[in-house]
């Protein structure tokens, strides 16, 4: 049975609340947590990780990414990367970290191994949002100089095709003259649609198929969040004046709205502004998260509130909504996991390594989600593991051969028996049938005899 | 010309038909007297021309009273004449009677087309003036597939007819279907080029130039309908927004006529030698006599164009499947070879050795023809992908031929020559980008000078814009990838830093002009990277673009264009407002003087508001120039009916209601800046000296709501502060009773305004105000005045439509209880 919980963290240090979202129960709450918008992301459900900004006047680089078990409310793992970071998004799996860097270049890790396996520039400013799509192949980044850019996880790892193509990004969209405050995607790989939104009061819909501009949004107030509906009819879009615009993404085009074209209706209960958005798994419920540091659930269907969580005092930064295993009946954990948690990977690494030190791969067998599951795979060492398949790649190789003819042999020495088998069963069956006929005939002249 | 002569005609048959004759038989009897006269007199009697064989009643008939079916029989008849008037018998009746063409479209044309060949060039002229003026303007709106279709195989065969004029008619009259339907074209593009081929490689038939000419201007006409233009590609990118009305709906079938473009590319590059042969049969002309007569100037310059669109369409690849050009930037299309390997070099080569066209002692006007026909070529070469391989001596060449016209441009400004440069300003970019730097300088050198000499408003400015655009903005060119080398960063200051200069030189004449300047302002400003010096380039060009907001001179601030350009202008300027990585308080002093400007609209000031924060957020506004700039707006806005008369009662012409707006933004900004006791102590001061200023009453009203937004209760104002407002917080009092009269209406505003003092009566400004003596007596001056203040405040406890809290209720209620008892102390006090 899985929880929803709403997460919520705001830029100045006063932590990550956490609640159910069903129950309103409050959970634990993570401590010294300063995160900037975007900056909160849960890692596949087993730890929170947040960048951190804060204004310490000692060093430059003053930013950090932070981890918390879902335990423990102290920070666990402190990373230092080589500048302050302000977005950062996990993978589903949880096995890849991406940061945007005020400096513009996007940073991605490994988590398991906390590895920087690449690091490159993104942007001409600093990165304000960053998203995967929904299969994970394609990382959305939007950024203060108000374009919005598509990067194939493929094409950044493929260094052939990257010499070739010249540039990095698969698509970059220039339509917004503003800052981009949010980006999020729809369903369906690479053919989805992206909704941005930007300071110049706008939000707009591409196409990743086309790489084009579907629909320009004008709102009566900068967006600062945007949610889509799962089903894709509408998106909601948190304005500073306080308001969540709901805007149609299927409807026809509707001008007789109050607020402008596309623009359905609006749900408005905040005095300040909306800084966050998120939605439950069904779409049902609308998590806002406001300056003026309150949480608000709504329920889509009536828009009306049905829950309100209080934050802090200051504005709110990130909300999310996130699933989590239920965590009470922990009696099947093992006892040292219940005490410690499970063991949180190494700090993110400041600098990518020379290729030349991953000769040999560390196996790393990721922490899972369901500690209760057993871990059964054998344990076979790389340097075998490589020999073999090395082996494997050579067929002309002596062992290759033999294990080929002894395969060969037993398969022979199968089917002669196999054979011999049907050879007895049809013999048999032969046999079966000469009596049966020869009784069936005798029978019959018995019974003519009878008549 | 035709009619009079008939008409004589019948006037003659008439007189001879209906002579009276006088015959002179016997007496009659007189008539009787009672007898009616039944003579009818009339003046004339008109009888049409009569046919005995059909009956007309009712059916559409020509002047010549002939029904279409015996017009259209008469166009085959053996006698020109008789075809010629079957013709304008035609014209006739469709004219009449235009529902006649309707029905029988397809039964005119199909007879009609046969006289496309016709033998006899009058016959034909008008048969081209028939469809020219009444059946193609009147088929517009009917399918008109079929209706080609019948003609084309007419037409074709007319092309092939032995009779040179014929041909050239029958072009003509392809001509004529193209433009009434151009999707034709692409339909029978290949024969069309074909025999087009066969007509210009007879063309030494074609002695008379003037025929020559009319066969290109028909080729140029149909190689312009090939889908080759980039640039409108891209620009229809842009300007197509959304037009689909469900986002995830099926897309629309698009109507594609099946283009067979690979056929046309053979046939195009088939076209290509012979129409340089043609040109060149041209040079000996020219060579031999001074000054070459109009003719053939134009027919070479047909030629040029023709090849031009040619060239442009191979090159531009669209022949192929690949996808199209916008798709990918140039330098990525992996197979340059492909498409330049329809124009091998030999092909064009005899055009490039002919170039330049240079004629000794020529006259001014030849030498501008002659420049053009230069230009032209120019513009073949730079097309070409593989130019760069080409031998070096040839580019030189070109390049020279580049540089040289650019800066003759600049000596002799003429519109002509700047008029043809035009094509070639395009192609600077990707001159500069590839060839050496030595050529790269000079290029880029008399682009300058072109770009800086050219007037404010022509559509040379824009065309440099747009190069620059290119040139500036690198991702979305090749030049991200080069490490772009020092001189070309020098140039590209230098064009930058005209922008601002060159937006305020524009001033609000050419809207289109100032939206490309500041585009590329806002393009640049986003790509520029942080503190570079390329970006300390872009903060210092805000000096000279605070002229466009406004200017402060001797006698008063002089607003600068930004106010009078359209809304979608005035948001791109705002836009680039936070690119600038520092902003300086003179910048800042320009933003505001334009903010206060009565003529701008509320919706811009609540925009720049906004940017400003956004910009200030990121940093690039110090804490003090951006607070300054906000109470500074608050304290001089100037709120146009100052006194609130009654009469007026719909806010039509003021714009108290947009500074209400703009007071309640500014308050949340400034909550949102960060600690709200901080942000109030280093405030403090500078709001209370406002308010204590000389300040109108609304302005006060909006200070002292800013003031409270940022205290907290218990207050945190400083005594000598409260000592200061006490001042002339009486003054503000009674302005109000004075200024907001009693009614219902005016209920509303006028809680507005006192809400703000209520707060403040509650936290001990009544108290300091109290005890201080002056204000006392000021305080007895105005007796009456709070007696009736004290009258509202009841009032606006009991009257219904409240929306305060409760807290707030009881606030209002202890202030007003507190100055009741002083007010009735003073009373008793000094009787």
């Amino acid at each position: 049975m899985e929880t929803e919980v709403v997460i919520a963290s705001s830029p100045t240090d006063v932590g990550i609340s956490c609640w159910d979202l069903h129950t309103g129960e409050e959970h634990l709450r993570y401590k010294s947590c300063a995160s900037p918008s975007h900056g909160l992301t849960s890692v596949a459900g087993r730890f929170l990780a947040s960048s951190q900004i804060r204004e310490s006047k000692s060093s430059s680089s003053s930013g950090s990414i932070q981890y918390w078990s879902w335990s423990k409310p102290q920070v666990e793992v402190r990373s230092f990367p080589a500048e302050p970071i302000k977005p950062v998004v996990s993978n589903s799996q949880g096995t890849y970290i991406a940061g945007g860097g005020v400096s513009g270049d996007i940073y991605f890790w490994e988590v398991a191994t906390g590895k920087l396996l690449k690091k490159w520039h993104a942007h001409y400013r600093a990165v304000s949002c960053l998203v995967f799509n929904d299969d994970e192949s394609l990382l959305i980044s939007g950024a203060e100089d108000g374009s919005v850019r598509v990067w194939s996880l493929f094409l950044i790892f493929d260094d052939a095709r990257r010499e070739e193509m010249k540039h990095l990004f698969e698509y970059s969209f220039h339509e917004h003259s503003l800052r981009v405050t949010d980006v999020k995607t729809g369903y369906g790989g690479s053919n989805a649609i992206i909704v941005s939104a930007s300071e110049d009061r706008t939000c707009k819909v591409w196409s990743l198929s086309k790489g084009k501009i579907l629909r320009n949004v004008v709102f009566p107030s900068i967006i600062d969040a945007i949610s889509l509906d799962p089903g894709e009819h509408v998106f909601y879009a948190g304005g500073r004046d306080g308001k969540i615009y709901i805007a149609g993404l299927n409807s026809p085009v509707t001008s007789n709205s109050n607020y402008g074209l596309h623009i359905i209706g609006a749900l408005s209960e905040h005095s300040k502004g909306v800084t966050c958005l998120a939605s439950s798994a069904d779409g049902f419920l609308l998590v806002s998260g406001s300056e003026d540091g309150m949480i608000r659930v709504w329920d889509t269907r009536t828009r009306n509130i049905i829950r309100v969580f209080r934050h802090t005092k200051g504005p709110v930064s990130n909300v999310l909504v996130i699933r989590q295993p239920k965590r009470t009946s922990s009696t099947s954990l093992a006892p040292a996991v219940r005490r410690h948690g499970l063991p949180l990977p190494p700090p993110l690494e400041k600098f990518a390594n020379n290729p030349d030190e991953n000769a040999y791969v560390k196996v790393l067998i990721g922490p899972q989600t369901l500690p209760n599951q057993l871990l059964d795979s054998p344990y076979i060492s790389v340097q075998t593991m490589e020999a073999q398949i090395k082996e494997l790649q050579q067929q002309g190789s002596s062992a290759a051969a033999e294990v080929d003819v002894e395969r060969l042999k037993s398969e022979q020495v199968r089917s002669v028996q196999m054979i011999q088998q049907w050879k007895k069963m049809y013999e048999n069956l032969h046999q079966f049938c000469v009596s049966e006929l020869l009784e069936g005939s005798h029978t019959e002249s018995a019974s003519g005899q009878n008549l | 010309m035709v009619k009079p002569k008939s008409q004589s005609k019948k006037s003659q048959k008439r007189g001879v038909d209906f002579k009276k004759i006088r015959r002179k038989i016997g007496r009659k009897l007189p008539p009787p007297k009672n007898a009616t006269n039944t003579e009818i007199k009339s003046k004339a009697i008109v009888l049409p021309e009569q046919s005995i064989a059909s009956e007309k009643a009712g059916l559409a008939v020509s002047k010549k009273g002939l029904t279409l079916k015996e017009l259209l029989q008469q166009t085959s008849h053996h006698n020109i004449k008789v075809r010629k008037d079957a013709l304008l018998g035609i014209r006739d009746i469709l004219l009449k009677h235009p529902a006649e063409l309707k029905l029988h479209k397809l039964a005119i044309i199909e007879k009609l087309r046969e006289r496309i060949g016709d033998d006899d060039k009058l016959v034909r002229e008008t048969l081209y003036q028939l469809f020219k003026s009444v059946i193609f303007p009147g088929c517009t709106k009917d399918n008109q597939g079929p209706l080609v279709s019948l003609m084309m195989a007419y037409i074709f065969s007319a092309m092939t007819h032995l009779a040179i004029d014929v041909r050239l008619m029958a072009f003509k009259f392809f001509d004529l279907v193209v433009q009434f339907h151009p999707p034709s074209f692409s339909l029978y593009a290949e024969k069309i080029l074909q025999n087009y081929e066969d007509m210009l490689r007879k063309n030494k038939f074609l002695e008379d130039t003037s025929k020559l000419k009319n066969t290109l201007a028909g080729l140029i006409r149909c190689l312009s309908l090939l889908p080759s233009n980039e640039k409108e590609d891209h620009s229809a990118v842009k300007n197509d927004i959304p037009t689909h009305d469900i986002l995830h709906a099926f897309e629309p079938e698009v109507a594609r006529e099946p283009i067979g473009l690979t056929d046309i590319s053979k046939k195009l590059k088939d076209l290509l030698p012979i129409l340089v042969s043609c040109f060149q049969d041209f040079m000996p002309l020219v060579n031999s006599t001074p000054q070459p007569d109009l003719q053939s100037c134009d027919c070479m310059q047909f030629i040029l164009q023709s090849i031009d669109l040619i060239v442009g369409f191979l090159v531009s690849g669209i022949c192929g499947s690949e996808p199209g050009p916008q798709a990918l930037p140039p330098c990525q299309k992996r197979d340059i070879t492909a498409y330049d390997q329809f124009l091998s070099p030999m092909l064009l080569k005899k055009l490039w050795d002919v170039f330049p066209l240079n004629l000794v002692h020529l006259s001014g006007k030849d030498e501008d023809r002659i420049f053009m026909l230069n230009t032209v070529t120019a513009k073949i070469f730079l097309q070409l992908r593989n130019w760069v391989c080409s031998s070096s001596a040839l580019l030189e060449k070109f390049l020279e031929f580049v540089e040289s016209s650019l800066s003759t441009k600049i000596q002799s400004g003429k519109v002509f020559h700047e008029k043809h440069l035009l094509p070639l300003i395009p192609y600077i970019p990707k001159l500069a980008m590839q060839i050496s730097s030595d050529w790269r300088s000079r290029i880029l050198q008399a682009f300058t000078e072109v770009f800086k000499n050219s007037s404010p408003d022509s559509s040379m400015k824009l065309a440099c814009l747009s190069a620059i655009e290119e040139m500036l903005a690198p991702e979305r060119s090749w030049l991200y990838l080069h490490p772009s080398d020092p001189s070309l960063l020098d140039y590209q200051i230098a064009w930058m830093q005209d922008l601002p200069l060159l937006l305020i030189l524009l001033d609000d004449k050419n809207p289109l002009c100032s939206k490309a300047v500041l585009r590329l302002l806002l393009c640049v400003g986003q790509a520029t990277p942080v503190h570079s010096p390329f970006s300390q380039e872009f903060d210092t060009l805000q000096y000279s673009f605070g002229g466009f907001f406004s200017k402060q001179n001797e006698n008063g601030i002089c607003y600068g264009p930004f106010v009078r350009l359209a809304a979608d202008i005035q948001e791109l300027a705002i836009c680039c407002l936070y690119y600038f990585s520092f902003m300086d308080s003179q910048f800042l002093q320009s933003l505001i003087s334009c903010c206060l400007c009565d003529d701008l609209k509320p919706y811009m000031v609540l925009r720049i508001l906004e940017v400003l924060h956004s910009a200030f957020r990121a940093g690039h506004i110090q804490f003090a120039d951006y607070t300054s700039f906000l109470v500074t707006l608050l304290s001089r806005f100037h709120v146009y009916p100052v006194n609130i008369c009654p009469a007026v009662k719909d806010d039509g012409k003021s714009n108290q209601r947009t500074f209400k707006y703009v007071t309640s933004i500014v308050c949340s900004f400034l909550s949102q800046i960060g600690d709200d006791s901080l942000v109030f102590q280093m405030l403090e001061e500078m709001i209370v000296d406002q308010i204590c200023g000389e300040t109108l009453m609304d302005n006060k009203c909006a200070l002292l709501r800013l003031l409270i937004t940022l205290d907290s209760r218990p207050t945190r104002l400083t005594a000598q502060s409260i000592v200061k407002i006490s001042h002339v917080l009486a003054q503000y009092l009674t302005d109000i009773v004075s200024n907001v009269r009693q009614g219902d209406h005016e209920e509303k505003r006028r809680r507005y305004y006192l809400l703000p003092s209520f707060y403040l009566f509650s936290c001990s400004v009544l108290l300091h105000m109290y005890k201080d003596v002056k204000i006392r007596q000021i305080l007895l001056t105005c007796n009456i005045e709070i007696g009736s203040l004290l009258q509202n405040l009841l009032n606006l406890l009991s009257s219904e439509g409240t929306n305060l809290t409760l807290e707030e209720r009881h606030k209002i209620q202890t202030a007003y209880d507190q100055l009741r008892a002083i007010t009735n102390n003073d009373a008793v006090g000094c009787p």
